[in-house]
């Protein structure tokens, strides 16, 4: 835990950091382009793209473009490279090793263009190459697109904002329909403008953010210049919620104009690209290339203060009567009162706040101290810097500093209102409610109240799994519970039964509703067991609940009808067919399907039934476990089992995209044990709770010598004097691939020789066969510490060393040697699923009993098959 | 800490004799001058500029073609600057 925030923390310094001034030379501009671009700079916008670009009136490049959009999104933290995979980007032959195309790629912020893809010999499409065409001009439909997604990712175009530029609308009897933005364009070239592009370019139209070329064209494929696309993410830049938006900002002032009054009497004025500040016949002028924000406050030691902001995060302080320059802090303000000047450790987005006097020492820091992080870390309460703003601009949070109690905080950093006295946890802000749990009594409970603390509601009378639990999330990412079906706002929890200290699978689906506001739950049913949401593909249809009876599980352990509902009726799916388990399967077209299984025939000790249905278990076919794919959190994966040596099985989901998912990846692939030992001589290394690998010369505890740091190394193998061994960097949320490192036991000098790892096959006597995040096969010479590639595939199993058996996607069951290559067909049987393999001299013994493996004649060596 | 007099009436009384010592520069001059340059130098190099804001991050010079060209500091040196057409 405590490693985690504190990475977070530096991770989001570093990325506070990532960007600077990358102008190498002095650049040339137009009049009018002058504020937005010196401003952009300042602000450390600028991306080493341009670093060698020394007239900004020239046109932009797709890649400058794109790694401009990035820095925005980084210096507004809406973007970071958790979710960027090598193995995606990879696949984007022009994109090298720059860091923003990649940032972008993984984010998923571009997708790439003429994408490749090619079948190899055994069957296995993958995708080969794409290309971001980086030097090339961006036309303005493409800059259109980007410039949408960026607003996408500044929470502009969200939540309520969504539907403003949403792509469906609803017509009267409710049926979605795509909205035909094309036709909405009034441009007189508005045919020309690509359909991809029409939707972003009637938004940016519409928000103003960029507009006709003249004569009512938008020349969709016209390129933009530097100065226009700075000066376009420059106005989406100061859509976000900064400390302050700058004082004046759209304000054309032709003609002097007032922006403010301050209660001390002195007004704010703007005059063409300057502010002053006025009182008296006193003009103080403030250039809006330095200056965005100004402050004036009256203190209590009787002097006038303007504490100006300036566009490099300093304040200069000044002496609002006579204009003198007092002194400049190094923090950003955004407010002054008598006292204090109240300042923010960054404008963007949540942050930490601090005070200073008007002398300009510094009263609170705007930064954690050590002793608050560990404090907040030893408490696990939510730090105010991630917690999000909700979309009615105010920031939700519980004060690890102030027991876990919520506050909320304007976008601006100011109003700061405790509106809970209770230890609050998991906030969630839905449809203009907060949703929460508390500590101490009613500990796991879910609540809701207003966004001012008002109406709370105890929704869960047990542990609640929580409004937005797994069964309740909408399958296109929405995080909206919320079921629209018929213009129903519902919203769905489950609670559990205890009782006596047991918790039941028997569990009750509660509906939420309100009438002016205040909450109600509704009881759908007291006995929900397994539970599926079954989203409608679109608006006009209804979205279902299945779910499975607990309450005769409970009891006597037999099989349920399936039931579904939509909120409003509870109705069996099929009365002539029980069930023991169902588990949804997402077709790639798009269907839902269920697999089903029952009842158990204890006699047979196999089900009397498994296949394939449909919604209403009608069959559709014989279920075929290599054959399916399915979509677990929202991720395609094939389903995999595995093969232990001693027979028994264990299944896992392999994602077909190695770009998917991290957790999910580290957590159902990674089965490899942390306590691997080496018995022989006198080494033993392990890793146990000290976050490394050591050796030993006893075992059964001797002094320790650490090897390696790594808070999740496996897979050790001894090759020699050198250990190697696989770390799936636990606790490094940006990584999902693992580093094979060796480690020369004699000198202690110790290498990373791949970091491309998915997971480890099994060792020879010269090798590591590995699977790369590829999913393509590798083989590690340690002798050399080269890699190569070796026989291809993508499903792999591991049945044990060092043989490996596996069917290739369509017929066969094969024998790999030693080097990964294809050495033998055990079996074209489709029939036959697995197989293990014992070669001779083995002692691995397989308990022919369980699962019912049959014996297979295979030379010396033993051969089991499974059907 | 520097003070530095910032009133307005003080600013239009020092602008007459900075603007008659502001030197003009040619545009290429301007553009010659290498970005980390300290202020000093800068002055050393192209003379007096027309304006200069009162916490000293910002200079402005005349070019001869009548354009106007901006040097922004950091530190005391040339951070960026620009060529206003």
């Amino acid at each position: 835990m405590k490693k985690k925030i504190i990475g977070i923390i530096l991770c989001a310094a570093m990325l506070a950091t990532a960007t600077s001034a990358f102008a190498r030379e002095i650049v040339h501009v137009s009049d009018w382009a002058y504020n937005d671009v010196s401003v952009f700079t300042s602000e450390d916008l600028i991306t080493e793209g341009l670093a060698d670009v020394s007239d900004y009136r020239q046109n932009i490049t797709r890649g400058q473009f794109i790694e401009l959009m990035c820095s925005v999104l980084i210096k507004t933290i809406q973007i970071n490279k958790n979710y960027v995979h090598p193995a995606w980007y990879n696949y984007f032959e022009d994109i090298g090793d720059n860091y923003y195309y990649q940032l972008a790629i993984g984010n998923h912020l571009v997708n790439g263009e003429t994408l490749e893809s090619e079948t190899n010999e055994y069957g296995v499409t993958t995708v080969t190459r794409a290309r971001l065409r980086p030097d090339e001009p961006i036309t303005r439909q493409d800059a259109a697109v980007l410039a949408l997604e960026t607003l996408g990712r500044l929470d502009f175009t969200r939540e309520e904002n969504y539907t403003v530029y949403s792509t469906t609308e609803f017509d009267a009897d409710g049926r979605g329909l795509e909205i035909p933005y094309k036709s909405k364009l009034t441009y007189d070239d508005a045919d020309s403008v690509a359909d991809y592009a029409a939707r972003a370019v009637y938004a940016l139209s519409d928000l103003g953010l960029m507009q006709g070329m003249g004569k009512n064209n938008f020349e969709p494929l016209g390129n933009i210049t530097v100065e226009q696309a700075i000066s376009l993410l420059y106005r989406i830049y100061r859509i976000y919620p900064h400390a302050a938006y700058p004082d004046g900002t759209g304000i054309t002032a032709d003609t002097e104009k007032t922006i403010k009054t301050y209660e001390n009497g002195y007004t704010e004025t703007k005059l063409g690209e300057t502010l002053y500040l006025k009182k008296d016949g006193v003009s103080i002028p403030f250039d809006t290339d330095i200056y965005s924000n100004i402050y004036c406050s009256t203190a209590s030691d009787g002097n006038v203060y303007a504490a100006a902001q300036t566009y490099s995060d300093t304040t200069d302080i000044f002496n609002a009567v006579t204009g003198e320059l007092l002194v400049t802090i190094p923090v950003y303000t955004y407010k002054t009162d008598a006292d204090y000047i109240y300042v923010k450790a960054a404008k963007s987005g949540a942050t930490t706040f601090g005070l200073y006097d008007y002398s300009g020492k510094e009263i609170l820091p705007a930064k954690y101290s050590m002793s608050e992080i560990d404090y907040m870390i030893k408490n696990g309460f939510k730090e105010p810097e991630y917690s999000r703003r909700a979309p009615d601009g105010w920031i939700y949070y519980a004060d690890w500093s102030d027991g876990g109690h919520m506050y909320r905080v304007d976008s601006n950093g100011e109003n700061k209102q405790k509106i809970s006295d209770e230890d609050c946890y998991d906030i969630s802000y839905y449809n203009g409610r907060l949703y929460y749990h508390i500590r101490g009594k009613d500990e796991g409970c879910l609540f809701t109240m207003l966004p001012d603390g008002s109406d709370v509601t105890k929704l869960s009378d047990g542990f609640c799994y929580g409004i937005l639990g797994d069964f309740l999330t909408y399958e296109d990412g929405s995080p909206l519970s919320a079921d629209y079906t018929q213009n129903k706002p519902y919203m769905f929890f489950l609670d559990s039964i205890e009782k006596d200290g047991v918790t039941y699978s028997q569990r009750l689906l509660y509906r939420l509703t309100y009438e002016n506001g205040k909450a109600h739950k509704e009881l759908v049913t007291d006995d929900c067991g397994s539970l599926y949401r079954v989203a409608a593909k679109d608006k006009s249809e209804k979205s279902w609940l299945y779910f499975t009876s607990a309450k005769t599980r409970v009891d006597d352990t037999s099989e349920s009808y399936l039931y579904r509902t939509d909120g409003d009726v509870v109705e069996c799916v099929n009365d002539k067919v029980k069930i023991k388990y169902f588990s949804p399967i997402t077709t790639t077209d798009g269907r839902t399907l269920f697999h089903i299984e029952g009842p158990y025939n204890d006699e047979t000790e196999s089900y009397e039934y498994d296949y394939v249905a449909d919604l209403d278990l009608n069959y559709i076919e014989e279920y075929d476990d290599e054959k399916w794919e399915y979509i677990v959190d929202g991720i395609k994966v094939k389903h995999v089992s595995t093969l232990n040596e001693d027979g028994s099985q264990s299944f896992s989901y392999v994602p077909i995209d190695p770009s998917d998912n991290a957790e999910f990846y580290k957590g159902k692939i990674s089965g490899a044990s942390k306590d691997d030992a080496l018995s022989d001589d006198k080494y033993s290394v392990y890793d146990d709770n000290d976050s490394g690998m050591f050796y030993t010369s006893d075992p059964e505890g001797g002094e320790r010598h650490k090897l390696l740091d790594g808070a999740d190394i496996s897979d050790i193998q001894r090759f020699g004097n050198k250990l190697y061994c696989l770390d799936y960097h636990y606790g490094d949320t940006s990584r999902i691939d693992g580093t094979i490192y060796s480690v020369d036991m004699d000198t202690g000098e110790t290498k990373a020789i791949c970091d491309d790892v998915y997971s480890i096959i099994y060792t020879t006597d010269n090798a590591i066969l590995y699977t790369g995040t590829d999913l393509n096969r590798r083989r590690l010479d340690v002798n050399t510490d080269t890699v190569s590639e070796v026989y291809p595939n993508s499903n792999k199993n591991r049945y044990g060393k060092p043989i490996e058996f596996w069917r290739n996607g369509s017929t066969n069951l094969t024998k790999l040697d030693e080097d990964g290559n294809m050495s033998d067909i055990l079996t074209d049987d489709v029939n036959v699923n697995y197989m293990i393999y014992v070669p001779n001299g083995s002692n691995t013994e397989v308990d022919i009993n369980r699962y019912g493996w049959e014996p297979v004649s295979y030379g010396d060596d033993r051969l089991y098959r499974l059907g | 800490m520097k003070r530095k007099i910032f009133a307005a009436l003080l600013i239009a009384a020092l602008a007459a004799p900075s603007a008659a010592l502001a030197a003009t520069v040619s545009e290429g001059e301007f553009a010659a001058l290498p970005l980390g340059t300290s202020k000093s130098d800068v002055h050393a190099s192209l003379g007096n500029p027309e304006t200069a804001s009162v916490n000293g991050v910002k200079e402005v010079y005349r070019l001869t073609d009548g354009g106007r060209a901006v040097l922004m500091y950091s530190g005391g040196h040339t951070y960026f600057g620009f060529i206003v057409h």
